[in-house]
């Protein structure tokens, strides 16, 4: 009795054990699809599940949706050994990806794909910004990038009857206001006029001396660094006096971006200078704060040059791409193409249906409580295609501040060097807008050591 | 004869193998190939491209590298100073104090920010020295003088590093100096105080010279790790200090991850390596550690 028990114990152990390795050869079976993304998906944890059931529904493919919190895992995980079929990346990493041979080329797949290759989905021109030397594309657009400009309290221009800033003296002007005159009426000296995460994005205080910052290139191919030439001088200067006059936020140079953002929103200071589309999100948050805020953030292009030149920071564009050793590069294709739908559109925007909004019995749309905390952002706030409308509008001043990007803003060059030669750069550009140096002296050193180091040509 | 003590002791070296596989295969198996990658220009998905000894090269000639070696230097030593000495005199301190639930209490709270990781430390630091209603600024407005910004001011922040790696570290050393005050001989105290020993004069006749191997210790254990902080220095640098508090730990990091250098970043970790093992060797030997071990 006893041995036949151990037998059948025996057999059901061995059924068991079969059983689990068919499901999974099963399993396995399926199409699947390894997606890695800092940025697009879910929120949380529990909405990414979401949003990977989505994906995977709208593709027919069982999806990984791996969202890493930080850059310097996708470098660890392939270097690792790790097979992707799909990396969500930033240009400069492309450029180290391209230059290795390890991303696929994608040229004929765009150029064959009646989704891509449609203008009015990604407009022609804008493939040009991916394209390297040897003609070929390997990767396509997340999302409309947009740009930064500065954003300013339209509430306290008003309230202290002032003019929309246009020259460099106006800004001053108004900047010092917002620092002297109370501008968020708590009878307490604590507003600044100006608060930056940085030299993040002073590109539109710069660009009114008419320098561009990162690296230019000339005809003959020969490298400088704007930030580095005597034009900057006067901006540096002008900088100084804000921080000397205490207008500018003492704790731009360790500020982060969210510190900085927050300070915003909580009538710190007057003015940021951050993306387009946060001009939008600032206006939404405060909105969902309090539906009365006199709160209105506006877009402005940076102070006019003497020559009447502006400058603004165009976004690198943040870009998906298929690994050389994908397992799944039809998949992820599918993907690609799927993405700049409207279905994958208002996936990337909007969110999870059933979890981000509704479907009414009427058909429209309707957001749920989660949905509209996440302002309409899960990795594609903004998209190229025109055939696809914003449900449920653009964030309000999106619209007026793209206007000013589309008209000032050009994108940054980098390249390999630009990280050694950053360090250098900011060193003495803080130490000249901080006053620990002559703005002269500090460009002048700057000079010195980028040409010594060669990260610059002239 | 040798065959004979294997045999003998056949069982512990049997019970000490898991051990040695472990520091083989996580240890010994990764220096090597860390070794092997410093010779490559590696690729991301795999591989590399065999370039010699041009990453070390590269490497000694730039000057980063070599700034960030003085930085080390300057920095480990103001901890190192600073780590082994202060302790010395909060430990004698506490050993002084009387009233024991007050010395516990005081043990506490100097352990206390051990316990926090640098994130922790530093995040509450950037707060407390922040120009923008900071404790600190906050007070020195008081007595009349300007906002000082120590975490974005290149005459400052050295001394803020080697304070506040100071100030997170005493308790943990001072925790090892009130041990070994804690385990002298009472009866040399007892017979000082028979002679008429002051107290000052049992500190510093008997204490302090009888601290000293434990001092060596604590010293040798710091000069050890000097080479590799990095923590406190990526929490709290930025773009206006980072050229100035950059240390080797950090040029090894921004040459992997922000400028995807591998080679040139195995290349420098390894050099740095190999200095700190010839520091150790070197400090063993001026230290007599080897002899008082076998002694």
């Amino acid at each position: 009795m006893r041995k036949l028990f151990h037998r059948h114990n025996l057999s059901c152990v061995i059924l068991l054990v079969v059983t689990v390795l068919l499901g999974s050869m099963v399993a396995s079976a399926a199409p699947k699809l390894r997606v890695v993304s800092s940025i697009s998906g879910g929120k949380t944890p529990e909405e990414s599940k979401l949003f990977a059931k989505e994906v995977g529904e709208a593709l027919g493919l069982e999806i990984e949706w791996i969202q890493p919190s930080g850059d310097d895992y996708l470098q660890t995980a392939l270097r690792g050994g790790e097979r992707f079929d799909l990396i969500y990346l930033n240009t400069p990493f492309m450029d180290v990806l391209v230059d290795q041979g390890a991303l696929l080329p994608l040229t004929d797949f765009i150029e064959s794909s009646p989704i891509l290759s449609d203008s009015t989905v990604i407009p022609t021109e804008e493939w040009e910004m991916l394209r390297y030397p040897d003609g070929h594309i390997y990767s396509v657009f997340n999302k409309y990038e947009g740009g930064t400009l500065p954003t300013v309290r339209a509430d306290w221009l008003e309230k202290l009857g002032l003019d929309i800033p246009e020259t460099l003296d106006d800004f001053y002007e108004v900047l010092k206001a917002f620092k002297e005159q109370d501008p968020d009426g708590n009878g307490k000296d604590d507003t600044y006029g100006l608060s930056t995460a940085g030299l993040y994005d002073i590109q539109g205080f710069m660009g009114a001396f008419g320098v561009k910052a990162r690296y230019v290139i000339d005809e003959d191919g020969r490298r400088t660094i704007p930030y580095a030439s005597d034009a900057a001088i006067a901006a540096y200067e002008w900088l100084n006096k804000l921080y000397r006059e205490g207008i500018l936020d003492p704790n731009f140079v360790t500020n982060s971006t969210a510190e900085m953002r927050n300070l915003f929103l909580a009538d710190r200071v007057g003015m940021v200078t951050y993306w387009d589309m946060w001009v939008g999100l600032f206006n939404s948050m405060r909105l969902q704060d309090d539906p009365n805020t006199e709160f209105r953030a506006m877009g402005i292009p940076g102070p006019v040059g003497p020559n009447g030149e502006r400058i603004l920071r165009r976004g690198d564009p943040s870009i998906w791409a298929i690994p050389r050793n994908a397992q799944n590069p039809e998949g992820a294709k599918k993907f690609l193409e799927f993405w700049h739908t409207e279905a994958g559109i208002i996936l990337g925007s909007v969110g999870v249906k059933d979890y981000d909004y509704i479907i009414k019995p009427d058909g429209t749309m309707e957001l749920t409580d989660i949905g509209r905390s996440h302002n309409m952002d899960h990795g594609v706030p903004r998209w190229y295609n025109t055939n696809v409308k914003a449900p449920f509008g653009t964030l309000p001043g999106v619209k007026e501040a793209e206007v000013f990007v589309n008209k000032y803003a050009s994108l940054e060059i980098s390249g390999p060097d630009w990280p050694r030669a950053e360090k250098i750069v900011e060193d003495y550009a803080f130490q000249a807008i901080t006053g620990k140096m002559e703005p002269a002296a500090a460009v002048k050193k700057m000079r010195e050591e980028l040409l010594k180091a060669k990260l610059v040509d002239y | 004869m040798n065959r004979l003590r294997l045999r003998k002791y056949s069982q512990l070296y049997l019970m000490a193998l898991p051990a040695l596989i472990y520091f083989l295969v996580f240890s010994i198996y990764p220096v090597i190939q860390g070794l092997y990658m410093s010779t490559q220009k590696p690729l991301l998905l795999g591989g590399g491209v065999y370039v010699g000894l041009e990453n070390y090269r590269s490497v000694l000639q730039d000057s980063m590298f070599w700034q960030a070696l003085v930085n080390t230097l300057v920095l480990s030593g103001g901890m190192i100073a600073l780590g082994v000495s202060v302790p010395l005199f909060i430990a004698i301190a506490l050993h002084e104090l009387p009233f024991a639930p007050l010395r516990k209490l005081t043990q506490t709270v100097i352990y206390t920010p051990h316990l926090f990781s640098w994130v922790v430390v530093g995040g509450i630091w950037i707060q407390v020295l922040s120009p923008d209603g900071g404790l600190f600024n906050e007070l020195l407005k008081l007595v009349g003088l300007g906002p000082v910004h120590f975490l974005a001011d290149t005459v400052w922040i050295k001394p803020v590093l080697v304070l506040l790696s100071t100030w997170k570290g005493m308790g943990y050393n001072a925790v090892i100096y009130y041990a070994a005050i804690s385990s002298l001989d009472p009866q040399i105290y007892e017979a000082a105080t028979v002679d008429g020993a002051s107290r000052w004069q049992k500190i510093s006749k008997l204490t302090l010279p009888l601290l000293m191997p434990t001092v060596g210790v604590v010293f040798l254990l710091s000069a050890v790790g000097a080479l590799r902080i990095f923590d406190q220095v990526f929490i709290l640098r930025n773009a206006a200090t980072s050229r100035t508090i950059d240390v080797v730990m950090t040029y090894v990091y921004d040459k992997g991850m922000r400028e995807f250098r591998l080679g040139e970043s195995t290349a420098a970790s390894f050099m740095v390596t190999v200095v700190g093992l010839l520091t150790l060797g070197f400090l063993r030997k001026a230290m007599n550690v080897d002899d008082v071990e076998t002694s």
